[in-house]
C-alpha cells in the first residue's frame, strides 16, 4: 500500500512539474502576464504538495505535511483567479479583434467604392475618346451598357462569395446584359468548365462586354465563343463571320468593334488578366480575337512570356 | 467527533470546499468547454480534503491511497489543462495579417 501511495505521490509530482513547464512555455501575450504569474504561483504550490506527500511516504519525513493542507487550498484561489482574469484577457482581445475587424471592412469598403467610381469614370473618359462619331443618346446607351457590365460582374461576384466563376455562367450573363433576342442564337459558346478566380472573371467580363456589344447593332454578324485550358492558361477565341452575304454596313471593321473597345480590350487583357492578344482576319475564319491568360496567380514583376 | 480532526485539515476542507463551490458556479458561467479540466482539478481536489478528513475515522489506509489516487488526478487534469491553454493559443501575428 505504502509503495502504491509512493508512486501516485511521484506521479501527481511529475505531473505537476508537467504543469509548470506548459505554463511557462504558454505565450504570454495569450494568457496575459497576471493571469500567468497566477498560474504558476498555483502550481508552485500544488508543486510544494506533491514534494511533501513524496517526502512524507517515501522517506518518512513529513517535513512539509503541516502546511499541507493550508498550501493545496490556497492553490485553489489562485486558479479560480486566473480562470476569471484570462477569462477577462479574451474578451478584451475578442473585442479589440473585431473592432480592428469592422475598421479594416470599412477601410476596405471605401477602397472598393473608390474603385468602381474611377472605374465608372474611366469608361466615361474612354467611351468620350472614341473615334466614330456618335450621338448623345448613342453614348448614353453605351455608357449604361458598360456601367451595367460593371454591375452585372459585381452581382456574379457577389453570389459567388468569393468562390471561383464558372466562366461559361460568365459568359451567358454577359449575353444577357443586352436586350437582344436574338443574340444567344448568333453566339455559340463551346468549352470545358473553367474555373475563373474573381479578380480574372472581374477582369474579362468587360472584354467579353466589348466583343459581344457589336453583335447587337450588326444584325448579320455570327459569333462562336471557344476556349480551352492548356498548363494552367486559359486560350479563349472569338470568332465573327458575316452571316450575310453582302456587308456594307461595316466598312474596314468586319467585328463591328471600334477602335476604342479594342484598345479597352487590350488594356484589360494586359493590366488585368496579364495575358496576350491576339486579333487577325482571313477569309476562311473571319475576324477572329485570341485571348491567353494564366489561370493562377504570378508576381506582377513576372512578364507573361516567362509564366508560359 | 470533531475533535478527532486537527483544526488544520478542517481549514484545508472547508476552503477546498468553499473554492471549488465557487470555481462550480464561476467557471459554468465561462464560455466554451476548455474549462472542465480545471474545474475537474477543483472537484479532486475537494475530494482529497474530505478523505484526509474521513481517514481519522473509516479505514485510514483506503482512505490514504484514494487521497493521493485524487491528487494525481487533480494533477493530471491541471497537465491537461496547462497542454490545451499552450495548444489553443491563437496565433496573433495572423491576426494581425491585413486580408488582401
Amino acid at each position: 500500500m505504502t509503495m502504491v501511495v509512493v508512486i501516485l505521490s511521484a506521479l501527481t509530482l511529475v505531473l505537476v512539474l508537467f504543469s509548470m513547464v506548459e505554463a511557462l512555455r504558454t505565450p504570454p501575450q495569450t494568457t496575459g502576464v497576471p493571469a500567468r504569474v497566477l498560474l504558476i504561483l498555483a502550481i508552485m504550490m500544488l508543486l510544494v504538495v506533491a514534494v511533501g506527500n513524496l517526502l512524507e511516504h517515501g522517506a518518512d519525513n513529513p517535513l512539509l505535511d503541516a502546511f499541507e493542507g493550508y498550501t493545496a487550498a490556497m492553490a485553489m484561489p489562485m486558479l479560480l483567479f486566473f480562470a476569471l482574469v484570462l477569462r477577462m484577457h479574451r474578451e478584451i482581445r475578442r473585442a479589440q479583434r473585431a473592432a480592428m475587424r469592422e475598421r479594416r471592412l470599412r477601410d476596405e469598403l471605401d477602397h472598393r467604392v473608390r474603385n468602381n467610381l474611377a472605374a465608372v469614370l474611366g469608361l466615361i473618359d474612354l467611351t468620350r475618346r472614341s473615334d466614330e462619331p456618335q450621338s448623345v443618346a448613342s453614348f448614353a446607351q453605351l455608357i449604361r451598357s458598360r456601367v451595367l457590365t460593371l454591375s452585372t460582374t459585381h452581382e456574379i461576384l457577389s453570389a459567388c462569395r468569393g468562390r471561383p466563376v464558372d466562366l461559361r455562367h460568365l459568359c451567358e450573363q454577359m449575353l444577357a446584359t443586352f436586350a437582344s433576342n436574338d443574340l444567344l442564337e448568333r453566339v455559340r459558346v463551346n468549352g470545358p468548365a473553367v474555373q475563373l478566380e474573381t479578380h480574372l472573371a472581374a477582369g474579362l467580363a468587360l472584354p467579353l462586354h466589348e466583343l459581344i456589344q457589336p453583335l447587337t447593332a450588326a444584325r448579320e454578324l455570327q459569333a462562336h465563343l471557344t476556349w480551352q485550358q492548356t498548363n494552367g492558361v486559359l486560350e479563349l477565341s472569338w470568332r465573327v463571320r458575316n452571316g450575310q452575304s453582302s456587308n456594307s454596313s461595316l466598312g474596314d471593321r468586319p467585328s463591328g468593334i471600334s477602335a476604342t473597345s479594342e484598345e479597352m480590350i487590350r488594356g484589360f487583357v494586359k493590366h488585368e488578366l496579364h495575358g496576350r492578344l491576339a486579333i487577325s482576319q482571313s477569309p476562311l475564319d473571319g475576324w477572329k480575337c485570341e485571348i491567353a491568360f494564366p489561370l493562377v496567380e504570378f508576381s506582377d514583376s513576372l512578364p507573361y512570356d516567362e509564366r508560359l | 467527533m470533531l475533535e478527532r480532526v486537527a483544526e488544520d485539515e478542517l481549514v484545508g476542507l472547508a476552503l477546498a470546499i468553499v473554492f471549488t463551490i465557487v470555481a462550480a458556479l464561476l467557471i459554468a458561467r465561462l464560455r466554451g468547454r476548455e474549462w472542465w479540466p480545471l474545474l475537474g482539478a477543483f472537484a479532486l481536489t475537494m475530494v482529497g480534503r474530505i478523505l484526509t478528513v474521513a481517514e481519522d475515522f473509516v479505514q485510514p489506509a483506503l482512505c490514504n491511497l484514494l487521497e493521493h489516487a485524487a491528487a494525481t488526478c487533480a494533477a493530471a487534469l491541471l497537465a491537461l489543462f496547462c497542454w490545451r491553454l499552450r495548444r489553443a493559443s491563437p496565433d496573433d501575428s495572423a491576426a494581425e495579417r491585413r486580408p488582401s
